[in-house]
């Protein structure tokens, strides 16, 4: 669904990612795991073109998108929700949700039907729903970001850290939750640095190192890796 | 209709206030200062708080607005009918140049360029003689005639630019309810998620500054037909941080701040004329910018908000009171 082929991003002198391969299959959960540094969320900006400086080739669904604007690869199913939350907190979780779907605005697309879908998945933010949104507690806040993200009818969602920051019963609900939306046919790119979830929920692992891919495999393969089990879940 | 009844009240109090106290001239021409303001205030609200892009060289276009209407007014004779589009279309030009920067700078370095606009064009105003008459201004401004109606008496000029106030007001209120305005404050709230969602974060800015810039340049003209003659120094950065001011003590991010803003900083120096106390005008704005940056970050219109919540919370309270 996803290919990636020698991805090379700089910011100035610096090379965050030097080289990477990466093939996402369609209908899986494909995790990226590394410290901080790795070039993780340098690789998800590079796929929704928000990097400047890049080269090499990413391929969605067989068209280039290497060198398209956000709006364009946003709209053709490809949806980032970013690192941090970064939800717009002085708008309501309904208005949040409404920018989310900014790229279908010239389509005709049913609104509540689209909050519908995202409630399915975070019956919380419904409760919520005329709230504001800096007033949510960091876990909603987070539900809320990935819900946002949703709002944009994806086939490829790329998560950043949606761990972060987050009390571990928290962190384990949100993982349930992206395996359901993955299990209605959403692709997912998780990157984490919470290995031990994110090796868990996923069918299929990178791991980065200072810009380059130096593992890779089925996740339940790594789990078991003497090598990750040292560097990445401290056993 | 009965959404609007409150707006349509207040309105009405508007309409009424002149005629019932028939305010001498002097009080009459603040009142239109302070109407002008509050649509330039409404438009750097949209800027800075729905946006929020500074801007401290706002004066610059209001200065535009109203040299343009003077020069078409005194050496075309245009009417004030083809004049407003011509200036909506020129200051909207010059808010889209001055857009460009704000999609490089951020911050304190988007507040130094804007000003070094603002301090450019006030100079502008003074040394290009040919065109604005220097220091000596331009005199001799038409009043607006409709239908053969001239707004000449301070009065008339009062519902003139009531009438602008109201379209302003309209068409804020919409514009925020729009995917226009949501975008803009996605980009205001974190620039960086609004751009993953596919938002253009660049048009939305250079959309922000422009129609800021035609508030301004529509209130510029406004004033131009109010006092019929310009001079430089009225556009001065003085007035780009006037500005500031009003929606900072108004309310930022509520265009009902931006009206109540405008109105407290234009009238206040007239009800504070009878203390015996200089510049009395000058250290209450003072004070109350100081006390809204620390206690009233919403400015006024958040007091009242506040008030409205306290009062429901102690009649709740009342309420169980009861039941128990």
């Amino acid at each position: 669904m996803l290919i990636i082929k020698n991805l090379k991003v700089n910011y100035g002198y610096v090379n965050a990612l030097k080289g990477v391969d990466i093939d996402i299959k369609g209908g899986q959960i494909v995790s990226i795991l590394g410290s901080n540094g790795a070039g993780k969320t340098s690789l998800l900006k590079a796929v929704s073109g928000l990097v400047e400086d890049k080269s090499g080739t990413i391929l969605f669904d067989g068209q280039d998108i290497t060198n398209m604007s956000t709006e364009k690869i946003v709209s053709l199913g490809i949806s980032h929700c970013p690192e941090g939350r970064r939800i717009f907190p002085q708008l309501t979780v309904e208005e949040n949700l409404k920018i989310g779907a900014y790229v279908l605005r010239n389509k005709k697309v049913n609104l509540q039907e689209e909050f519908e879908r995202v409630y399915a998945f975070f019956p919380k933010l419904k409760e919520r729903r005329r709230q504001v949104a800096g007033t949510l507690s960091g876990g909603e806040q987070q539900m809320l970001a990935i819900g946002r993200a949703l709002m944009s009818k994806p086939k490829l969602l790329m998560l950043d850290e949606p761990s972060l920051g987050l009390a571990p019963i928290i962190v384990n609900e949100i993982f349930k939750i992206i395996k359901q939306i993955n299990s209605e046919g959403v692709t997912v790119l998780l990157i984490e640095q919470n290995a031990n979830g994110a090796l868990k929920i996923s069918d299929y692992s990178y791991v980065l190192e200072l810009g380059q891919v130096v593992s890779e495999g089925d996740s339940k393969k790594l789990l078991n890796d003497e090598g990750i089990r040292k560097s990445y879940l401290g056993a | 209709m009965k959404k609007y009844m409150k707006q349509v009240i207040i309105l009405a109090i508007f309409i009424l206030l002149p005629l019932v106290f028939n305010f001498n001239r002097s009080f009459m021409t603040l009142l239109n200062m302070a109407g002008i303001y509050v649509v330039i205030a409404i438009g750097f609200n949209i800027l800075l708080g729905y946006a929020g892009q500074i801007s401290l060289g706002h004066a610059a276009f209001v200065g535009i607005g109203a040299y343009t209407t003077a020069i078409l007014s005194t050496k075309c004779n245009l009417s004030f009918i083809l004049i407003i589009p011509i200036v909506i279309l020129i200051s909207g030009i010059l808010g889209f140049i001055l857009g460009l920067p704000a999609l490089r700078l951020q911050g304190n370095y988007l507040a130094i360029a804007t000003l070094g606009f603002g301090v450019a064009f006030s100079h502008i105003f003074m040394e290009w003689e040919s065109v604005t008459g220097g220091f000596s201004g331009i005199k001799g401004i038409n009043p607006p005639n409709l239908f053969g109606y001239q707004f000449k008496t301070r009065l008339s000029m009062y519902y003139f630019i009531l009438f602008f106030i109201v379209v302003s007001i309209i068409f804020a209120k919409n514009l925020i309810k729009t995917k226009t305005g949501r975008a803009l404050m996605a980009i205001r709230d974190s620039e960086y998620a609004a751009m993953s969602l596919g938002i253009d974060v660049a048009k939305y800015k250079t959309i922000a500054f422009l129609i800021s810039a035609i508030y301004a340049g529509v209130a510029g003209s406004l004033y131009a037909f109010l006092f019929r003659q310009v001079y430089p120094n009225t556009f001065d950065v003085g007035m780009s941080l006037n500005i500031l001011a009003m929606i900072v003590i108004g309310g930022i991010a509520s265009i009902e701040g931006s009206v109540v803003g405008a109105l407290f900083i234009t009238l206040i120096p007239e009800f504070l004329k009878n203390i015996k106390v200089q510049n009395a005008s000058f250290i209450l704005t003072g004070l109350l910018l100081i006390l809204c940056v620390m206690y009233f970050p919403y400015g006024l219109v958040d007091i009242y908000r506040r008030f409205k919540v306290w009062l429901k919370k102690k009649a709740a309270v009342k309420d169980e009171g009861v039941k128990v």
